[in-house]
């Protein structure tokens, strides 16, 4: 009897790890960094280890958290759709991306700092960024997040329309093309047009600007001649 | 009638809903007859829809690519138009489909049906010119759904660290292993990054010029996946920047002209305001200004002029008026007219504020309000001496503040703050010529003749005095208000651990203020008696009958040189606190003593943030002797404990939360009966999502006791000397409940939507002695509810609507006929707005209706109607009329109650 509850008991680990075993996934690639300037460190999710500074190229899982020095900046693109976030100094946040099937469910964790977001139309769900006050959703825009519990979260909405939730007073509104969203800790939402230089500077579009294209011309006698554009 | 109404608006929605339905966004075009070899082709469309067009996108490729080209199609204000370049058209054909995206969110395209899985096809003539095609025969692959992410095609990059990376996030079974990536011909598969999700090189370092990637694909199964190819250019950097094209700019101007009468009081207001932005990446600046009607002499300033510099983030300066915000215990939003500036280099920062946070008032002219006679006399001449006071002005209190902060890695920041404000004696004028005051009739006062009574101003009672008399004119002590000095000082610590999910916070600060410094310092001696009337040396010292010594107090020899310290704090017997401490108390019990000093404050805070629990736990105390004179708002005299959590669940759509509140006022030792209060309020919140139902709840208890348990006994004596007794019943014990719910219920279609919003709240005060209280006892509690339904209504892009109806019931206890008796008032309303655009949306008109029905303890009724304007009428600019007016019912008259007229005119840049 004892022998046979043993057999029992052993078929039934063996099944439950083979079950396992193949139903579990592999923590999919949702992203990948493609600009760097300064300082970014991330630190995986499952591991234990610390946060560990990466370049260009760096392949973000679910759950990843990313941080940026003060003066440094990064590009992430997400691999569904190439919706693309970019992270200023000061920066740290929790990158989320489920699969649901050919597409991402996703969700960035911002516990401060300053993040835009150009979001393609997205083929399921929301995009979301989420901080300890807030909640924007979209379907697919144009907006800057800059995450501070202490003054309130400050939405930037470029294109498109960002739906923004309080979460201490669950107070939904919508913010359309240059509006200013400023959710605070105490539930209160308030929406004004946004002044230009209130909105936070793209480094990506001031950083590497390429001042001049040089195109190799080569002639039938393989004489080369350089044509030389420069533009501002 | 109610029936009928509901009946016929409802109708009215349908019927436009219908009519508005046929409305539809289309793109017309005529696809290309001819196109050839290696020559550019024109792409033409119209757009016909009422929708604005955000933008408009050609996608492009050759037959057989996998990928399409993108151009965003230019408008020439009849049509849309795109050229594909030359090379992208061979003897394979072209294909290509158009994305018209809208400002509503809503996309059209071309073709309608499936645009991007049969895109229009367009054959390509054979020309002689031979150009070589990018593109590989792929004909007898299978297609590829790679997405290239970096660089974009026919994108300029930078030549060093170039990403180029591909993702196959939508290719089932990609073969990493037989997965190559080509840059300019050369294999760098070795170098890559290549999984089933995603191919990566980074490539060191590129020539300036034209580069090609081409990334071929194999799957799990062996088989070929079209291979994706694609250019980009790399070119050089130069800092050749012009300042002048990096500067940038945007402000407003706004100016607001209302008029209100109320009950035919008239008020009128006018406001300007600029505001100006500008600068570069390294330095910012703005500038505003507003002009107010209300700007007086008799009145603190409601205009202002600021300017601020911004540079980086590490300096800001800000002149002219400006409301910063250093500590709530020192100063949280007040205006300040002078300089702040602001520097902060990460790990250290130093807030500095100098300036006026009240400008002087030398007061009305108007009879009395600026000087008064109270005494005649006669002087060593023998002739009268007017003695002559000042008051109804107002002193310019300085004021200046600093900040220093130390940050080490954003963990830990401690910050020393410091303020000083005081009232400047020097900025009152002692003698106002034009203020009139009464002269009263010297026979009152003296024997000799003064000047005849009646009312003069300065100039002309001086003027009528002279060789009759003279006068004495206060300098110092005067009648109006005395001026202060107060400084406050503290420190602020913060650590902020595990990535802002734990922080810990506390603050602690001191003040001192002198309510009276007309007189100045005062002795060290003065100091000594002032507190314990004894000239011992010793401040605290006490002695029992036979003259030993009680208690031991403190030598006066530690304390410095009183006038020493002047420029800091003027020390005399109207200071508070002169002694921070009780001296007595903290021989008794030392922490107890220092943590209730009267003139300190203090705060601890605990929040974290973890498994999506927001928790918080807050004590903070604020003594009753505590003052800033920068921040007259802080609440005095109150201690309170708060705890909170707020929990969320599935993906923050559904959140509890839960606070409890204790509060109270017994500070110090000496307050017998504290108002006590304590709340506990819970909080559900559930929103799945935008086109959602979406609901709220709320319930909050309150418990509010003054822990009196007995009478008060008043003791009245009459003129015959007999005494009466009375017992007046101040116990307080109440408890409230309030409760708030609501719910959200959105109705969309394509082209309208529709917001059900139902509130309601009421808010219950039972008195928890009430079986103990005399029949008679007025019960101060009112309890109410509140019940309203508004209807948000977008028919089109052009019209919307809001409907409201409200009701609000409140019941007040009072005596009726002598009777204790609960009346009840009953207020119902009920409103219509619309709202319509007009012109691409440059003009919007607006209008309303609403009739509001009180019932009960007063009988009216109030009809409202409002309109109004916006007309945008040239790019930016803004001009906006409001009126609104109120005509009131009762059953002895109708009336025009009140009506305003707001006009504004807005600019942006």
């Amino acid at each position: 009897m004892k022998i046979k509850l043993m057999k029992i008991f052993f078929i039934n680990i063996i099944f439950l790890i083979t079950t396992v075993s193949l139903f579990a996934q592999n923590n999919p690639s949702i992203a990948v960094l493609s600009k760097v300037k300064g300082d970014v460190s991330v630190k995986n999710k499952d591991d234990n280890q610390q946060f560990y500074k990466v370049n260009p190229g760096h392949i973000f899982k679910d759950g990843d958290h990313v941080k940026t020095a003060l003066n440094s900046f990064a590009v992430l693109i997400y691999l569904d759709d190439k919706s693309m976030v970019k992270l200023k100094g000061g920066t740290s946040l929790i990158i989320n991306g489920v699969k649901d099937g050919n597409a991402l469910n996703k969700n960035l964790n911002i516990n401060n700092g300053s993040v835009k977001s150009i979001i393609n139309k997205q083929k399921k769900g929301e995009f979301k960024v989420t901080s300890p006050t807030s909640v924007a959703s979209v379907k697919g825009t144009s907006f800057w997040s800059v995450i501070d519990f202490e003054q309130g979260d400050t939405f930037f909405n470029e294109e498109g329309i960002v739906e923004i939730q309080n979460l201490a007073s669950g107070e939904v509104v919508d913010l359309f093309a240059n509006q200013k969203g400023v959710s605070t800790s105490s539930g209160i939402i308030n929406i004004s047009q946004t002044i230009q230089s209130e909105v936070p500077l793209d480094e990506d579009s001031a950083i590497n600007v390429p001042q001049e294209l040089r195109i190799i011309l080569i002639g039938p006698n393989q004489q080369q001649k350089t044509l030389i554009i420069k533009y501002n | 009638m109610k029936k009928i109404f509901v009946q016929l608006f409802f109708i009215f929605l349908h019927i436009s809903s219908l009519l508005l339905s046929q409305q539809r966004n289309s793109i017309l075009h005529i696809p290309p007859t001819s196109a050839f070899e290696n020559q550019p082709l024109n792409i033409e469309v119209l757009f016909d829809g009422k929708s604005t067009v955000e933008n408009a996108i050609l996608y492009h490729r050759i037959v057989g690519q996998s990928g399409f080209q993108e151009i965003f199609m230019e408008y020439d204000l009849v049509s849309w138009n795109a050229i594909v370049s030359s090379q992208f058209l061979n003897k394979k054909g072209l294909e290509y489909l158009i994305v018209f995206n809208l400002d509503d969110g809503s996309s059209v395209a071309y073709p309608e049906i499936n645009p991007f899985e049969s895109p229009k096809l367009i054959q390509v003539s054979q020309s002689q010119q031979n150009i070589a095609s990018i593109n590989n025969d792929a004909s007898s692959k299978i297609k590829s759904n790679a997405l290239i992410l970096s660089p974009e095609e026919g994108s300029i990059s930078s030549s060093e660290n170039i990403l180029i990376a591909i993702s196959f996030f939508d290719i089932n079974g990609v073969d990493p292993n037989n997965t190559k990536i080509f840059l300019d011909n050369i294999d760098v598969t070795n170098q890559s990054y290549i999984t089933t999700d995603i191919g990566t090189y980074v490539a060191p370092i590129l020539s300036p010029g034209l580069h090609t990637v081409e990334v071929q694909i194999k799957n799990k199964y062996g088989y070929d996946l079209e291979p994706t190819i694609w250019s980009f250019s790399v070119g050089n950097t130069y800092s050749m920047v012009n300042p002048i094209d990096e500067f940038k700019f945007s402000g407003k101007i706004r100016n607001d002209n209302s008029l209100n009468n109320v009950q035919n009081v008239n008020l009128q207001i006018g406001e300007t305001v600029g505001e100006f932005n500008g600068g570069w990446e390294w330095l910012e600046f703005k500038g505003s200004i507003k002009i107010s009607s209300q700007e007086s002499p008799f009145l603190q300033p409601k205009n202002r002029i600021s300017f601020s510099l911004k540079s980086n983030d590490f300096i800001t300066i800000k002149f002219g008026d400006f409301n910063p915000s250093l500590s709530p215990y020192l100063i949280q939003g007040k205006r300040v007219r002078g300089v702040e500036t602001d520097i902060n280099l990460g790990w250290g920062r130093l807030q500095t504020v100098i300036g006026e946070i009240e400008r002087s008032i030398q007061g009305y002219n108007v009879k009395d309000r600026s000087h008064s006679i109270h005494d005649i006399q006669i002087d060593s001449s023998g002739l009268p001496i007017y003695f002559i006071d000042r008051k109804g002005y107002s002193f310019a209190r300085k004021y200046s503040a600093a900040k220093i902060t130390i940050n080490l890695l954003n963990k830990f920041k401690f910050s020393l703050f410091g303020q000083k404000a005081i009232d400047d004696i020097n900025s009152i004028e002692n003698k106002l010529n034009s203020a009139s005051f009464t002269v009263p009739d010297w026979n009152d006062y003296i024997s000799i003749p003064g000047i005849d009574p009646g009312v003069y101003s300065f100039y002309d009672f001086e003027k009528t005095l002279s060789g009759k008399g003279t006068f004495n004119l206060k300098s110092k002590n005067l009648e109006g208000e005395s001026p202060k000095d107060n400084i406050v000082s503290g420190f602020n610590l913060n650590l902020n651990l595990d990535d802002s999910k734990l922080i810990m916070e506390t603050s602690w600060a001191i003040s001192f203020l002198n309510r009276n410094i007309w007189d100045g310092t005062m002795s060290i001696a003065d100091f000594d008696t002032a507190l314990d009337d004894n000239l011992d040396n010793y401040i605290g010292r006490t002695y029992d009958d036979n003259g030993k010594v009680s208690t031991s107090g403190f030598s006066t020899s530690i304390i410095p040189d009183l006038t020493s310290i002047e420029d800091i704090l003027i020390v005399n017997l109207y200071l508070t606190p002169l002694v921070p401490i009780d001296i007595q108390g903290f021989e008794d019990s030392k922490i107890a003593s220092f943590m209730n000093m009267p003139s300190t404050a203090y705060n601890f805070k605990i929040r974290t943030f973890y498994y999506g629990n927001l928790f918080e736990i807050k004590y903070s105390q604020v003594g009753p002797q505590f003052n800033s004179l920068a921040n007259p708002f802080l609440t005095k005299n109150i201690r309170e404990f708060v705890v909170s959590d707020r929990v969320r669940f599935f993906d923050n759509k559904l959140s509890f939360g839960f606070d409890y509140k204790s509060r109270d006022n017994k500070i110090l030792r000496s307050i017998i009966n504290p108002n006590k209060q304590k709340s506990t309020s819970t909080n559900i919140s559930f929103a799945p999502g935008p086109g959602m139902p979406s609901f709220t709840t709320n319930f909050q208890t309150l418990l509010r006791t003054n822990e009196k348990i007995e009478l008060d006994t008043l003791v009245y004596t009459s003129a015959t000397e007999s005494d009466s007794i009375v017992l007046k019943d101040n116990r307080e014990n109440t408890k409230s409940r309030n409760r708030f719910g609501s719910v959200s219920i959105p109705v969309n279609n394509n082209f309208q939507n529709f917001n059900i919003l139902i509130s309601y709240n009421s808010i219950n005060v039972e008195d928890q002695l009430k079986l103990e209280r005399n029949e008679n006892y007025l019960q101060k509690a009112t309890d109410s509810e509140a019940l309203s339904l508004i209807i948000s209504s977008k028919f089109s892009d052009q019209f919307s609507s809001n409907l409201n109806f409200s009701s609000y019931k409140v019941s007040i206890p009072m005596f009726i006929d002598s009777n204790m008796q609960t009346a009840e008032n009953l207020l119902r309303t009920i409103a219509l707005n619309g709202y319509y655009f007009m012109f691409d949306n440059n003009l919007k008109l607006n209008g309303g209706l609403s009739v509001l029905n009180g019932s009960g303890l007063s009988n009216f009724n109030f009809l409202g109607l409002n309109s109004g304007l916006e007309f945008k009428f040239i790019r930016n600019m803004l001009f906006r009329t409001v009126f609104d007016a109120k005509i009131k019912s009762s059953e002895s008259s109708i009336e025009l109650n009140s009506y305003s007229l707001r006009l504004s005119v807005n600019y942006l840049f």
